[in-house]
Order: C-alpha cells, then sequence, then structure tokens
C-alpha cells in the first residue's frame, strides 16, 4: 500500500469497545481507509465485523482509542458531519428501508441534510437511477425483490453523496444473479469504501486492500495480493481463497 | 381481524389479488413470478394492489378522501333507519365513485358484507324489541320510537354502507398517501410514525412470525393445547427479542442518515376543484341523508 | 372486539371518540417529554409487532378459537403510555388501511382496547410485581393482568352497546364477560409466557423490571376509578330512559365476540331463549364476584405494601 499516493480518511487507532453486558468486541483496532482506495474487512461471524463499521459514523463510541475522519476525531460536535461523510449500508435492507415507498426513504437522507425539495428530488432520481430502480420510486419497499431491496438500501446512502461508502455484507443472501448486479453496481461506483464481507470474490474484485478482523482483532493488514492469497491465514479464521486465487492454482 | 392472516401458512393466500386490478401505475407489477421475498412482504394491507390503479378517484388528495368518507359515516350513523330514496341515493352515489375509481365491485360488496353476520345478530332481534332507542341525529335529544323489521332494516343498511364506505377509501388509497394526508390533517408525528411503522413492518414480522410457527410445527406437530399456548407466548418472546433488535438497528440506520427526531415531511399534494367537489358532494349527500 | 359503524349510538360513541382522543393527546405529551427518540422508534417497531402478533391465535371453546390482543403485554413490556400509543394505532392501521372496525367506532374500539385493556393490565402488574419478586410470581402476575384486561375490556364494550340501547344491561355484560373470562386464559397463557421468555433471556426489556413508583401505581387506580365513575354515571342516565329490551341478549356477546373478535362461527352452546337469560345472570353474577375479588386483592395488597413502605421510612 503506497500511503502517501493515497492520504487517510478514516482512522481508527486503538479502539476498543465494550458493550453493557460487559463483552468486549473490539480489542484495540488500527486501521485506515484511504482516500480513493476500497478496503475489505474480513472475518468469520461475530468477529466484531459489524461493531467497527458502527464506530465509523460514531453511531457507537470507542470505549477507549480515537476514530478520525480527515483527521478530525469523531466526537458529539463533529459527528453529524461525520454522518454525512460516511454513509453507513446495513447488511438486512428491511433496517435501512423505513419509510413507506422506496422514493421517501432516498428522500430521508437528502431532507434531513436540509436542502430544498428540487436538490431532493434530483438527488433521488439520480441515486435511485444508479442503482437501476428508476422506475420504482414510487412504490413501497416491501413490494422489491430481496435483491432490488439491497440496491434500494444503496440508494438511501447514495443520494447523500457520501465521501466514504461503509458496506455490511453487500452481497449476503442475494441470489447468483443479484449479486452479479451487485457486484457491478459496485465495481461502477469508483467510491472510497469500505466494505465488510465473508464473500472473498467481492473482496478480490472490488478491494485494493484486506483487512482480516477475528476476536475483536485486526490480525492482518495490506494490499489484496498479500492477503488473500495467504490460504493458511485466511483458513485459520474461517475463511477461503477468492475464485479468482483458486483457479489460478489449479 | 388477524384471523385472515391467521388461518393460513400465508404462503399463498395473497396470489389471486394481483389478477383484481384492471390497471396498475407500474408494469412491473404483471411479472408472472414475483421473488418468493417479494411476494411474502407485498400486501401489507389487504387492499394494497387495488391502490395502485389509476383513476380519477385515486388521484384525489387523500385528505379530501378522508373527509369525505368521515362526513358520509357520520350521515348514516346519524340518520334514522334509511329510507329507500336515502338508501337508492347512497347505493348509487358509492357504486358511482367505486365505478369511477375502476374498482372490482363485486368483491368490495363481499368485502363489505363481512360485518353483516354481526350487524344481523342484533338486527334479528330488532322485532322482538319494543322500542329501537334513539335514532335521530341529534341523537341525546329524542328517541324515534319505532321498531320492528324497519330496526333490522336500519341497522344492517347502516352497517353495510359504512362498510362499504371504508373499504372504497381504503381501497383507492395508498399507506404513503393515507399517511401524508393524516399528518397533514394535524395528527402528531409520533402517532403518524407509529402508523408508517405498522405499515412499513407488520409484513416482515408477520413473515417470520409465520416462519416460527412452521419450525414449531414441523417439530411438534401434535401440541396439546396447553403446550400450544405456551410455546405461543416463547414465540411471542422470541419474535419481540428479535424486534427489538431490529428497532435497534433501524434507529442506528436513522441516525446514520441525520435522523433528528422528527420523519421529514413528505411533497405535498394540493386541495383543487376535484377535491372540493368530491368533498362537496359527500357533505351534500351526508346532509340530505342525516336530515330529510 | 372491532366494533363496527352504525352499531352504536351517537351518544356513545361521539363520548368515546373524545374520551379516547384526549388520553391519546395525553399520551403523546407524555411520551414525547420522556422518551427518547430511539425509544420512540422502537415503540413503533413495537407497534408493528403488536399487530403481527394478533396472528396467534387458539382454541377457545365448542370448536372456535381466539386470538391475542396485546393490550397488557404491551403494557407490562412497554408500559403505560406507549402501549396505549401502540395499540391506538393498531387499531387506527386497521380502521383506515384494512377496513375492519368503523370509523365511528374507532374511538368506542380504542376505549375498550387501547385504553382500558392496557390501564387495567398494566396497573394489576404493577400492583402485583416488586423488584424482588420471584419468576413464578411474575408470570402470575402477567395471567392475571391479561386476563383481567382482557375481562374489563369487554365489559366496557357490553357497557357500550347497553348504552346504545342495543342491549339490556345483565345479560350483555353477562354473556360479554363469561365469553372474555374464556379467551382471556389464551390471553394470559401467552402473556404470561412472552414475560417468561423475557425474563430468561433479556430481563433487561421488560419495563416491570424497573423499580416501581407507588405514585404512579395509584394515579392509575385513580384513573381507573374515575373511568368507572364516568360509566357509572352514563349508566344512571341511560337506564332513565327506558330502552325496553327484554330478551335474551346473550347472542349479542355471543356474535359480538364471534364476528368482531373470532371471525368464526357462534358458540354452538349459546341457544336461543329466555331461559338462558337467568343463567347468563347468574354466570355473570360469578365472574363479576371473581373480577372484584381480585380487583380488591390487588388494591389490598398495593395499600399495605405503601403502609409497609412508609413505616419503613
Amino acid at each position: 500500500m503506497d500511503e502517501k499516493a493515497a492520504p487517510a480518511v478514516i482512522e481508527l487507532e486503538g479502539v476498543r469497545h465494550r458493550y453493557p453486558d460487559g463483552t468486549e468486541a473490539l480489542r484495540g483496532i488500527d486501521l485506515t481507509v484511504s482516500e480513493g482506495r476500497s478496503l475489505a474487512l474480513l472475518g468469520p461471524n461475530g468477529a466484531g465485523k459489524s461493531t467497527l463499521l458502527l464506530h465509523l459514523n460514531g453511531i457507537l463510541k470507542p470505549s477507549e482509542g480515537r476514530v478520525r475522519l480527515d483527521g478530525v476525531e469523531v466526537t458529539s460536535a463533529t459527528v453529524r458531519d461525520v454522518r454525512e461523510q460516511v454513509g453507513l449500508v446495513f447488511q438486512d435492507p428491511d433496517d435501512q428501508l423505513f419509510m413507506t415507498t422506496v422514493y421517501e426513504d432516498v428522500a430521508f437522507g437528502p431532507l434531513n441534510q436540509r436542502r430544498t425539495p428540487a436538490e431532493v428530488d434530483e438527488l433521488v432520481h439520480r441515486a435511485l437511477h444508479d442503482v437501476g430502480l428508476a422506475d420504482a420510486a414510487s412504490r413501497p419497499g416491501h413490494h422489491l425483490s430481496f435483491g432490488q431491496r439491497k440496491r434500494a438500501a444503496l440508494a438511501t446512502v447514495l443520494a447523500m453523496a457520501p465521501r466514504v461508502l461503509v458496506l455490511d455484507e453487500p452481497t449476503a443472501n442475494l441470489d447468483p444473479r443479484s449479486r452479479r448486479q451487485m457486484l457491478a453496481l459496485l465495481a461502477s461506483l469508483g467510491t472510497t469504501a469500505l466494505i465488510a464481507t465473508h464473500d472473498m470474490d467481492v473482496a478480490w474484485e472490488l478491494c485494493a486492500d484486506a483487512a482480516v478482523i477475528d476476536d475483536g482483532v485486526i490480525v492482518a493488514y495490506g494490499p489484496r495480493e498479500t492477503i488473500l492469497t495467504d490460504e493458511e491465514l485466511l483458513e485459520r479464521h474461517g475463511l477461503d481463497l477468492p475464485w479468482a486465487v483458486r483457479s489460478r492454482r489449479v | 381481524m388477524a384471523e385472515r392472516h391467521a388461518h393460513d401458512t400465508g404462503l399463498h393466500g395473497h396470489s389471486h389479488r394481483h389478477a383484481d386490478a384492471p390497471e396498475h401505475r407500474h408494469p412491473h407489477h404483471h411479472r408472472k413470478e414475483p421473488s418468493r421475498a417479494a411476494h411474502d412482504h407485498a400486501h401489507a394491507t389487504s387492499f394494497e394492489s387495488l391502490t395502485y390503479i389509476l383513476s380519477p378517484i385515486h388521484s384525489l388528495d387523500a385528505r379530501a378522501k378522508i373527509a369525505a368518507t368521515l362526513l358520509l359515516v357520520c350521515g348514516i350513523v346519524l340518520t334514522p333507519p334509511l329510507r329507500a330514496v336515502e338508501a337508492l341515493l347512497l347505493a348509487s352515489l358509492m357504486l358511482g365513485v367505486a365505478a369511477i375509481a375502476r374498482l372490482p365491485i363485486g368483491r368490495l360488496l363481499r368485502r363489505s358484507a363481512a360485518v353483516l353476520p354481526f350487524a344481523a345478530t342484533i338486527a334479528l332481534l330488532a322485532p322482538l324489541q319494543q322500542s329501537g332507542g334513539s335514532w335521530n341525529a341529534a341523537g341525546l335529544a329524542s328517541s324515534w320510537a319505532g321498531g320492528g323489521w324497519m330496526i333490522t332494516w336500519g341497522i344492517l343498511s347502516k352497517a353495510w354502507f359504512s362498510a362499504f364506505a371504508m373499504i372504497v377509501l381504503a381501497a383507492s388509497t395508498r399507506s404513503a398517501d393515507l399517511l401524508a394526508a393524516l399528518r397533514r390533517l394535524k395528527v402528531p408525528d409520533v402517532f403518524v410514525m407509529l402508523l408508517s411503522f405498522i405499515a412499513r413492518y407488520v409484513g416482515v414480522l408477520a413473515s417470520q412470525l409465520r416462519s416460527l410457527r412452521i419450525a414449531l410445527a414441523s417439530r411438534a406437530p401434535h401440541l396439546s393445547g396447553r403446550a400450544l399456548l405456551r410455546s405461543s407466548g416463547s414465540l411471542a418472546g422470541n419474535l419481540f427479542v428479535r424486534s427489538y433488535e431490529r428497532g435497534e438497528r433501524i434507529y442506528q440506520a436513522m441516525l446514520s442518515r441525520g435522523y433528528t427526531g422528527t420523519l421529514p415531511a413528505s411533497p405535498a399534494g394540493r386541495i383543487g376543484p376535484a377535491e372540493v367537489l368530491f368533498v362537496m358532494t359527500a357533505l351534500l349527500t351526508a346532509a340530505a341523508v342525516a336530515l330529510y | 372486539m372491532h366494533i363496527p359503524d352504525g352499531m352504536l349510538e351517537a351518544r356513545t360513541w361521539i363520548p368515546a371518540w373524545l374520551g379516547s382522543a384526549g388520553v391519546l393527546v395525553y399520551g403523546i405529551r407524555r411520551v414525547r417529554q420522556t422518551l427518547s427518540d430511539g425509544t420512540i422508534v422502537m415503540m413503533a417497531v413495537m407497534a408493528a409487532l403488536i399487530f403481527a402478533l394478533q396472528m396467534l391465535n387458539f382454541p377457545v371453546a365448542g370448536g372456535t378459537s381466539g386470538h391475542f390482543a396485546g393490550g397488557a403485554a404491551a403494557a407490562i413490556v412497554l408500559g403505560l403510555w406507549p402501549a396505549m400509543l401502540v395499540m391506538a394505532a393498531v387499531l387506527t392501521v386497521q380502521a383506515l388501511f384494512f377496513a375492519d372496525g368503523g370509523i365511528t367506532a374507532l374511538g368506542a374500539n380504542m376505549l375498550t382496547l387501547a385504553v382500558v385493556g392496557p390501564l387495567v393490565g398494566w396497573t394489576v402488574h404493577r400492583i402485583i410485581v416488586r423488584p424482588t419478586s420471584s419468576r413464578g410470581a411474575r408470570l402470575g402476575a402477567s395471567f392475571a393482568a391479561a386476563w383481567l384486561s382482557c375481562v374489563s375490556a369487554a365489559i366496557v364494550a357490553a357497557l357500550m352497546l347497553w348504552l346504545s340501547g342495543r342491549a339490556p344491561l345483565v345479560p350483555v355484560v353477562g354473556v360479554m364477560s363469561m365469553w372474555h373470562a374464556l379467551i382471556g386464559i389464551g390471553e394470559g397463557a401467552i402473556t404470561a409466557g412472552l414475560v417468561g421468555y423475557l425474563l430468561a433471556v433479556r430481563p433487561d426489556l421488560l419495563d416491570a423490571g424497573r423499580p416501581i413508583d407507588v405514585r404512579v401505581a395509584r394515579k392509575a387506580l385513580v384513573g381507573l376509578g374515575a373511568l368507572a365513575l364516568v360509566a357509572a354515571g352514563l349508566s344512571f342516565v341511560a337506564s332513565s330512559s327506558p330502552d325496553g329490551l327484554e330478551y335474551a341478549y346473550e347472542h349479542v356477546g355471543g356474535a359480538l365476540t364471534d364476528v368482531t373478535l373470532l371471525g368464526s362461527p357462534m358458540p354452538d352452546y349459546l341457544m336461543p331463549g329466555i331461559g338462558n337469560e337467568t343463567l347468563a345472570g347468574i354466570l355473570a353474577g360469578i365472574v363479576g364476584v371473581i373480577v372484584t375479588g381480585v380487583l380488591a386483592y390487588t388494591l389490598l395488597t398495593a395499600l399495605r405494601a405503601r403502609r409497609a413502605a412508609d413505616t419503613a421510612e
């Protein structure tokens, strides 16, 4: 990774998180998301991925350590600004689509950004167009297929034009066709992103860098060619080689 | 009411509805094989597919439709037993509106007739009574002294006409529009939010509950009544915990997009001449029926 | 127990509308003041949950089935005011989006299912359960709360039918409370099961886990008393205008539960005929005695607890 060519956007420094019941989900995380690059966050279930993601836009506060966006620490004073810059897409689209129509859901963020109705309209239609749901605006979220809902959830964040996209399992539970659509869509966005996933092909195809998290600590971090080809490392942490790597070896 | 959902495992009960709507706002509704997931979550309201029909009634501002329905039902409820002329007036008005709205009238009539068994049980006893209580618009002031089959007719016709009016409203107005209208009619935000979350999530949670029940039935096909009750309690508890966790995630998703405690207002509709005409028609009909 | 339009007289549904609306407006203010944004979002998801849980049905008697209503359960786990708002929202969606239950009758339906049901359930549960209560006591309290809430909601519905001149007092109250005494068993069992599950898995989610405020419970009792007084006053006014409804009205109760609550055939053991009026009256009396007894007991327990608390200070 060339840190000079790509300045850090998000930096985590010694982040620990303890839940009220005492379990320590994060035990000292150091991680950097660099401008214009995509970072895959890999790890088994329960490794702390989702907890980590919720720190990136200040939904959860670290018990110890710091999270910085563009060098500015995330605090209660800066958190609203941070949430406009860091767009978080949840794993279950039903959590993200809580309004009665897709339009209202996509408009929710821009309206909270106090944009004019005309601007909101423009942003909503562009975001829906970008995810291929231009004709779905007036439909209720529950009328869409699961794959469409995943894309609509992405649109709700794209409409806010964030600098960094943070995606939690963007391809989980998708059928093969929807998964391909989602991969193509994400590849076309080309923004700075952090993608938490078990889907090794997503990591390989979309991300320049990869980090492996297990039991609340980052156990490996580097360019994808180093991390995603290390069969022994991946297996130790409940992961597989990406298909592209496996097929090359055979 | 939940009986409709309760008797089935719910997997196929709704598929006929797509056929009823002559015209949809979105061509993709005609897709033959909606995905399983979409279908489980579809039809959060029983008239939902009908609300996508394009018609002059559907495109009226929902505030006007709510006001007109309320006026009409009040008129029906407050009148003495309907005279033939009044019944004819109401029937032609409502059927006319349903026809303009391109709603499947037979289905609406059947659905509205569902109130009749309840009404009939009371109504058929009416001839045994000596008086029907107060029946006039003022209600409190004086009594309409009458009895016999007049009361039977009064109860049945009022129940059916009112139910039909409510059904035309529900079938011609999408939930998003109803919610926006309630909001603009000054129903408090918190309450509108409850309504909107019910409309959005009841389908999601009902399908989770169905899965839990199917899982239970597969493991324990022959439960005694008591065991069934006990396991129902646990199912409810299980779903409660999962819904609570979902609530937490939804709130996080809302915060992530800048939520500050109030849902942003949706784009406003407009009260135009059509709306005024619609409400005035309802008002005049209601007044004619209630006061004549 | 969804009463449709056209069943109630203006002298019943208009006051019921105003009363429910008043309670709800106050409830919304309270909820806004006391709950965080996050808790309000949670409450909204819980409203959808209660609606979905009304799918849970159970056999009652004579081949009929009842379904879970959820008012007491909501009050026990969410607290009184949130439960009232949640139940009112469920009823509003059923009326406006599903055309289930009328619009003029909405106030009356709210009064029974969204005001009286949660209020009785919450009060009973609050009075019985202390922070030190055993698991068994908590489950028993949940059962009793749900059962009483179901029966008292039914009694209020019966009173409104009577006030509207649709049924004579004793039979309609008798049959409604009898029938709901049966349904209440299912309601109570599911509520107790739900509370038991939460006690085992997430006790932190139970509203009852928080310390009991005797003053709040007392206020609720005063509220219940006031409600009873208003009902009694209205009954007095109404009974001074003779309705002349002298016939076997157990049908009304049967049909009411049949269509509006159960959606299944009328219980076959309720045969028409004047003879049953006596039976209904007697059974009503028995239920009345039980209800009064339980209420009196819970009241006494509460008073004793308060005295104990006072002397402790």
